[in-house]
């Protein structure tokens, strides 16, 4: 890194909150996703304060500097992964919790803090933040909102988008603005806010979060339920549905996944199932006894072969275990996992999971499906070994075919990792060129020297 | 990818199944105190890779990271793809080890690098050199029953906490003409105590043999025997260990032999791990001495185990009565080479829930590591006390009388910290605990 420059940064940052050396660096070059390999950057920032960032960008921008924002480096489509050099900006040292407003039922954190963090502190007042990727006892409130996070709850209290009121972000030229606040609405100017949720860090640097926060739900019923046909607990979800339940969770797994699960964990599942649905309503008392006898009856009409009602904490946790192993049970099978994404609208679930099963024989591939299936945001899971460059080439066009399908059902590349570096290459696929013009116009008004996360998506 | 280092060649089959996922971030105490990459399992795997791949040369950078581990397996327990880390850890260290550059800082302070801990792989310079500190630190001790202020060069090791004076009477020494008083004779126990009880802590072994005494067992401590070996161990450097090895297995089989002892008695899980993963490791392929260590481990116990399997058949009902005395409150700290290298916690939970007296309070985080590590707390005393903190914080919660765990090193860590912070509550080890409850006043005193 030129020497001007670096004597500047530590100006703007302090000595202690620029580390150069190689050792470092490198713990900074990958992230969570699987497959993508970056390069070293040429800094590693720790800003301590929204000044700090300002300063910072100004002189990013000045010398053309790309500039890569980080929170806890977990996500899954290469958004935290430097490419041409340039300065990785961790926010690990702002990470305070900076106001809990009860009354108006708001939080205002920085970015660094953690999900999981939140909800702790918020517990205790009978509130709670309801995004909850799987990462949430790592993944940072910054990068949640850069990757708009979804998780299991998303039917029923949506993503994340839904739960930012409010935002402080650097711009590219240098300048910080404010944008939404704690209103419940607010219509004043376009909608900054969800402009720059789920922008992955290519339109701004955001330096301050303003939440929503909602009531705890007071108890939960959860229950698993069998399937011997994949249409019959397709039936299942839409039934759900159709007699106004929306549960907190309805999660599906697959004939391969839940193989895997039943020989890493053995929750005794039956191998020769073809899907298993784990449904989890919550509420008021009165209401979830309702809504839980509702779900039983729509899964006996269904034909389940098999139903668990969780009475206890701890039986609950057992149902759960069988979801949660899901991903550590398929990760095991090979050395490299990846995950995918691709989401299609609830109905088209079922033929989602039989095109996949179709394109894992085509290309000789074992993938596992399971995910959200009261949203539709399913994630085929293809294990494969990235040091086999042959079966490496079959991979991509497994995922070629995972993509084109979900586009072709109606639905969408990303539920919710993201489309980062990883997914670049489909954009067009879904968007078309008129759809990229408008974005690309976006970000090159905002961001005309290219600083902003450079290599991803824009 | 390049040719790999032998030491590390063992551990590629562990960096190979790395999602980079970062689930350890959640769990890593000293990532909780850093913040970065590098301080956590994540990142350390990416530099071990980093060597295998030749990307860089082992250098003091790198060796300095690799240091920055309390090996507490928190990361191993919780990863979801099984990465056992404290396997790649020290394969790391071992290949750093061998082309270890000292540090401008580790030349100045000793007790930071392998440089000093060579000393304990020769048993009878290492025994002497304590018995020397013990007559010499007086000064430094100013009479009081713990090292509070360490001068000069030396004053940031006190600066968290104060450390255990060096006993003038070794263990060793007081074993020898201690009279142990058995009820009724059921059988000869071998005792290993490792250096820690030996020379800073006696009285847990004192405790240890009455507790051992009142179940109908005597207490033989072969002379003979070292240190297990796990400072140099997990610094990497194994060659002196294989040495030590060899001396503790003939010291206890010789004992254990002639004397027909029953068992073999641990109350340091660390040692207790030496001898169960570490020394069958250290002679991998050679099986006349794979044989020795299995007759012993065969009979080895760790002492909780030992002690809720041996419960004495009369308990004090006639304590139970005596209401007005209040309950000594007892909240219990996993160590985290007790509970994740050895999977032992219920029973010292069993056993103190069963104590007379006494009333057991469950510690929030009781099984996060205490900051200790062994060497860790020379090299990192600003990591080392941050963790403490929050262990110090977490105990203040139990309003605790007594804080209890089974581990020397945790001992050391957690006594030294609550004095320099003036907290009340008392640290002792399970030992202690229930010799004192046990005896006829029934209060553990200090």
């Amino acid at each position: 890194m030129d020497k001007k420059i670096l004597t500047q940064l530590n100006t703007i940052l302090g000595k202690n909150n620029v580390q150069t050396t190689f050792e470092d660096l490198i713990c900074y070059s990958y992230d969570a996703t699987a497959g993508e390999t970056g390069c070293l950057p040429e800094a590693v920032v720790t800003p301590e304060n929204s000044q700090a960032v300002v300063e910072l960008v100004k002189l990013a921008n000045e010398y053309k500097i790309p500039l890569y924002p980080r929170g806890a480096g977990t996500n899954l489509s290469g958004g935290t992964i430097p490419v041409h050099g340039g300065i990785v900006v961790s926010f690990a040292k702002m990470n305070k919790i900076l106001e809990i407003n009860i009354e108006n039922l708001t939080a205002t954190v920085q970015p660094g803090v953690v999900i999981q963090s939140l909800n702790e502190a918020v517990m205790p007042h009978g509130l709670f933040y309801p995004p909850d990727p799987g990462t949430v006892a790592t993944a940072t409130m910054g990068g949640s909102v850069a990757e708009c996070a979804g998780g299991l709850r998303g039917l029923k209290y949506g993503v994340t988008k839904h739960y930012i009121m409010g935002l402080e972000v650097v711009v590219p030229n240098g300048d910080i603005i404010r944008v939404g606040g704690k209103t419940v609405k607010n219509v004043t100017g376009y909608d900054l806010t969800k402009l720059f949720t789920g922008s992955e860090g290519t339109l701004g640097i955001i330096t301050e979060i303003t939440v929503r926060l909602a009531p705890a739900p007071e108890a939960r019923r959860s229950m698993m339920a069998v399937f011997g046909s994949l249409d019959d607990a397709a039936h299942t979800i839409t039934g759900i549905i159709k007699n106004k339940v929306i549960p907190a969770t309805l999660e599906i797994m697959d004939n391969t996944t839940i193989r895997m699960v039943e020989e890493y964990a053995r929750v005794g599942l039956p191998v020769d199932a073809e899907a298993v649905l784990l449904i989890e309503v919550d509420g008021i008392t009165e209401v979830i006894e309702k809504e839980a006898q509702l779900v039983l009856d729509v899964c006996k009409k269904n034909n389940a072969q098999k139903i668990q009602i969780a009475e206890t904490d701890s039986e609950r946790d057992k149902l759960w275990a069988a979801r949660r192993a899901a991903l550590p049970a398929l990760s095991r099978v090979k050395s490299t996992t990846i995950l995918e994404d691709a989401t299609v609208p609830r109905s088209q679930i079922p033929a989602m999971i039989r095109a996949v099963k179709e394109i894992s024989l085509k290309h000789n591939l074992i993938i596992g499906t399971f995910g959200h299936a009261g949203d539709g945001n399913l994630h085929p899971t293809i294990l494969c070994d990235a040091r086999d460059e042959e079966e490496m080439n079959r991979v991509k066009l497994a995922v070629d075919d995972i993509f084109r399908t979900a586009i072709e059902l109606g639905g969408t590349l990303s539920g919710e990792h993201g489309i980062g570096s990883a997914k670049a290459d489909y954009l067009e696929w879904e968007l078309g060129s008129a759809g990229i013009s408008v974005m690309t116009k976006i970000k090159e008004a905002l961001d005309p020297n290219g600083i902003m996360n450079p290599g991803k998506f824009i | 990818m390049a040719a790999a280092n032998n030491s590390l060649a063992s551990a590629e089959n562990e960096i190979r199944k790395c999602m980079k996922c970062g689930n350890c971030r959640a769990v890593c105490p000293v990532f909780g105190e850093t913040g970065t990459e590098s301080g956590v399992a994540r990142g350390k795997i990416r530099l071990a890779e980093a060597i295998i791949n030749n990307e860089l040369e082992v250098n003091p950078e790198i060796a300095k990271r690799l240091d920055l581990c309390l090996a507490c397996k928190a990361c191993a327990t919780n990863c979801p793809s099984g990465v056992r880390f404290d396997h790649i850890i020290l394969a790391a260290r071992e290949e750093i080890a061998k082309n270890r550059q000292h540090s401008l800082e580790e030349l100045a302070k000793p007790w930071k690098s392998p440089l000093l801990f060579k000393i304990t792989s020769n048993r009878k310079i290492f025994h002497s050199l304590l018995r020397v500190a013990a007559k010499t630190q007086k000064p430094l001790v100013k009479g009081q029953p713990v090292m509070r202020h360490l001068p000069l060069g030396l004053s940031e090791l006190t600066s968290y906490r104060s450390l255990p004076v060096i006993s003038d009477l070794p263990f060793r020494d007081i074993i020898k003409n201690y009279r142990q008083e058995i009820p009724v004779l059921k059988g000869k126990l071998i005792f290993f105590s490792g250096c820690a009880i030996d020379f800073a802590y006696p009285e847990v072994g004192v405790s240890l043999v009455k507790v051992l005494n009142r179940r109908g067992y005597e207490v033989l401590f072969p002379q003979s025997q070292a240190c297990c070996g796990t400072p140099l161990r997990y610094m990497g450097d194994i060659n002196p260990v294989k040495k030590m090895a060899c001396e503790n297995i003939r010291a206890v089989e010789n004992m254990l032999r002639e004397e027909k002892a029953v068992g073999v008695i641990t109350a340091c899980p660390t040692c207790t791990g030496a001898w169960v993963h570490d020394y069958p490791n250290l002679f991998k392929g050679e099986s006349e001495w794979l044989k020795r260590i299995e007759y012993i481990e065969e009979k080895m116990v760790e002492f909780t185990r030992f002690v809720a399997a041996n419960q004495p058949c009369e308990q004090d009902k006639n304590r139970e009565s005596n209401e007005i005395k209040p309950k000594l409150r007892l909240t219990y700290h996993d160590s985290c080479h007790m509970k994740r290298h050895l999977g032992i916690f219920n029973e010292p939970r069993e056993i103190l829930k069963g104590l007379a007296g006494a009333e057991y309070i469950e510690m929030p985080k009781a099984d996060a590591c205490c900051g200790c590590g062994g060497s860790f707390s020379l090299k990192f005393p600003e990591v080392s006390a941050g963790i403490l903190g929050k262990k110090l914080s977490n105990i203040k919660k139990t309003e605790a009388d007594v804080v209890v765990t089974g581990c020397p090193g945790c001992l050391m860590q957690i006594k030294g910290g609550l004095d320099k912070a003036g907290q009340k509550t008392r640290a002792m080890h399970i030992a202690e605990v229930i010799a004192g409850i046990e005896e006829d006043d029934g209060n553990p005193g200090e």
